[in-house]
């Protein structure tokens, strides 16, 4: 599969899914060879959703367990990595990305990092929490 | 510019309401962890349009400096006044270049990004002392021997920020004495413990040879400014707000730069050798070591802490009257509706539950980068925080509730 910086003319209808506790492993991975110290998931995602805002006027919840992406924001997430986060992860992406195709036809391929496989056997973003209680908004009367 | 440490006088401390002022100006202790990860929460609004965070880290110290200036500050006691603070040595080398062989935000990396320039804390003190427009033009940080400051002609564009009048609370409660507290059987002796912290010099010095840093419990200090807390951290905030990023992720960005601080330094103070032979004699139990940091992070100028209630393992809950966030936005801004805005309380309150109830710091973890990843990336056990009165919002005193 080649990705949108890989090719001369941008498609423009690609989604993209990326599982987020893939992600955040593949980038703690790559800071560690490079002796960084690693980031928590939540800081991760709370930045990154920040950041992604800033740069594409649009907002990724990235403390889902996938995140689904286009063309444009793959690339962003891309650039985002490598100047906010000092990681270079072209490779890590061609492999943790997922086409809707993909997912459709081969469901019951595992990703090369799946959560299970992570050192602390923990990982489902869906269990990731920030720590600002959130209350739900009442409904006004 | 060669007077020596000891024939210069400290400044003039006056400590009221949990707040200790030099100056005119509130002051509070903090961390290296905390002053990186607020910076970098702050350059994350990079590019953003008219946004300029890195104007408002220089240009909001200028402001500060000029009003200290207004009250009878020299040069020299400005000079003195940022070694005395932690923030470093600084050295005029000729007309139009300064340096600082050493300093606080030139030797803390924020290592998530690419490194770059980091002194603007330095460029708008220095633009607040001379008057002048200041740029950083060498960094320790990308492999200068020393940070360098060029000089140009013209002076700095900057208004005062600190435009409201809001006075600190003078009515505070003794400890388990207010409405609502839960009956508290502790030997903890807090007067005790402050007036033995008070005692470690927690000042750097201005004087060639030395490095104007304050290093104490393992970590580098600052005695910064309230005022430069609240407006970047509140101008970055209303920014992030503006552009429509969601509340819980540009919150959380400042949460955690005070759960880090306080996870890192509380967590340090809590294995130093001077919490050992003073506190650790006094506790019996996890309630006890709350009792006994509370004390200790009531010498900081962050107002004055007081614990309502607590459940062990379930629930914190914490008062504090002027807290220098709630005192520090109302001297900024008009009241908001919003109680969520104590960001580096709430951190801290949600760091200090989580150094006992989740990681029990008696056990003297060693608190390492790593640790501290393996721990946060582990949802067992862990707390949320979540603010239930605000000075900023016209409460009596901020109020927290830390549970799981």
């Amino acid at each position: 599969m080649k990705l949108p910086w890989e090719i001369n003319t941008m498609t423009e209808n690609n989604v993209y899914s990326i599982s987020t506790s893939a992600l955040f492993h593949a980038l703690n991975v790559s800071r560690k060879k490079q002796d960084l110290m690693a980031i928590e998931n939540t800081l991760i995602a709370s930045k990154l959703g920040i950041l992604f805002a800033l740069k594409t006027n649009s907002y990724v919840n990235f403390k889902h367990e996938n995140a689904e992406l286009n063309d444009a924001q793959l690339i962003a997430l891309q650039e985002l990595l490598e100047q906010h986060f000092s990681a270079k992860m072209t490779d890590e992406l061609r492999t943790l990305v997922k086409t809707r195709e993909q997912l459709q036809e081969k469901t019951d391929i595992p990703h090369n990092i799946t959560p299970s496989s992570q050192p602390d056997g923990q990982g489902l973003l869906n269990k990731i929490r920030g720590f600002l209680k959130i209350r739900p908004q009442e409904s006004p009367a | 510019m060669n007077h020596s440490e000891d024939t210069y006088k400290h400044p003039q401390v006056i400590a009221t309401g949990g707040h200790n002022v030099i100056g005119g100006l509130s002051r509070v202790y903090h961390c290296s962890y905390y002053n990186a990860y607020l910076q970098m929460a702050v350059l994350l609004t990079q590019g953003m349009g008219t946004h300029q965070p890195e104007r408002l880290l220089t240009d909001s110290v200028t402001a500060l400096v000029q009003l200290l200036k207004q009250r009878g500050y020299t040069k020299l006691d400005l000079l003195h006044e940022f070694s005395y603070s932690g923030f470093g040595f600084l050295q005029q080398l000729d007309e139009n270049t300064w340096e600082t062989p050493h300093s606080h935000y030139g030797e803390n990396l924020c290592t998530h990004g690419k490194p770059q320039k980091t002194c603007y804390f330095t460029s708008g003190y220095l633009q607040g002392l001379l008057g002048k427009r200041v740029e950083e033009t060498e960094c320790k940080l990308l492999g200068a021997p020393t940070d360098q400051f060029a000089v140009f002609d013209d002076a700095p564009n900057v208004e005062n920020f600190l435009t409201r009048q809001f006075e600190l609370q003078t009515t505070i409660p003794e400890r388990f004495a207010f409405e609502g507290c839960q009956g508290f059987n502790t030997r903890v002796d807090e007067e005790k413990i402050i007036a033995n912290f008070k005692a470690i010099p927690l000042y750097g010095k201005h004087a060639q040879g030395e490095t104007g840093l304050i290093k104490a419990f393992g970590t580098i200090l600052t005695n910064h400014f309230i005022g430069y807390y609240n407006r970047i951290s509140y101008e970055t905030y209303f920014a992030l707000h503006n552009a429509g990023i969601p509340e819980e992720d540009s919150k959380e960005m400042f949460i955690q730069a005070g759960h880090i601080c306080a996870f890192n330094t509380f967590g340090r103070i809590m294995s130093s050798p001077e919490w050992y032979s003073l506190v650790v004699p006094m506790c019996e139990s996890k309630d006890d070591w709350l009792h006994g940091m509370i004390a200790a992070i009531n010498i900081l100028g962050w107002g004055v802490y007081r614990i309502e209630k607590i459940v062990p393992e379930k629930e914190l809950i914490m008062r504090v009257y002027n807290s220098y966030e709630g005192v520090g936005f109302r001297r900024i801004y008009p009241p908001t509706d919003d109680k969520n805005m104590s960001f580096l309380a709430m951190g801290a309150t949600l760091g200090l539950v989580h150094l006992l109830w989740k990681v029990d710091i008696r056990d003297k973890p060693a608190l390492t980068e790593d640790f501290y990843v393996e721990q946060f990336n582990n949802p067992e056990n862990s707390y949320t925080v979540e603010q239930t009165h605000a000075i900023a919002a016209g409460d009596e005193y901020d109020r927290f509730i830390v549970s799981n």
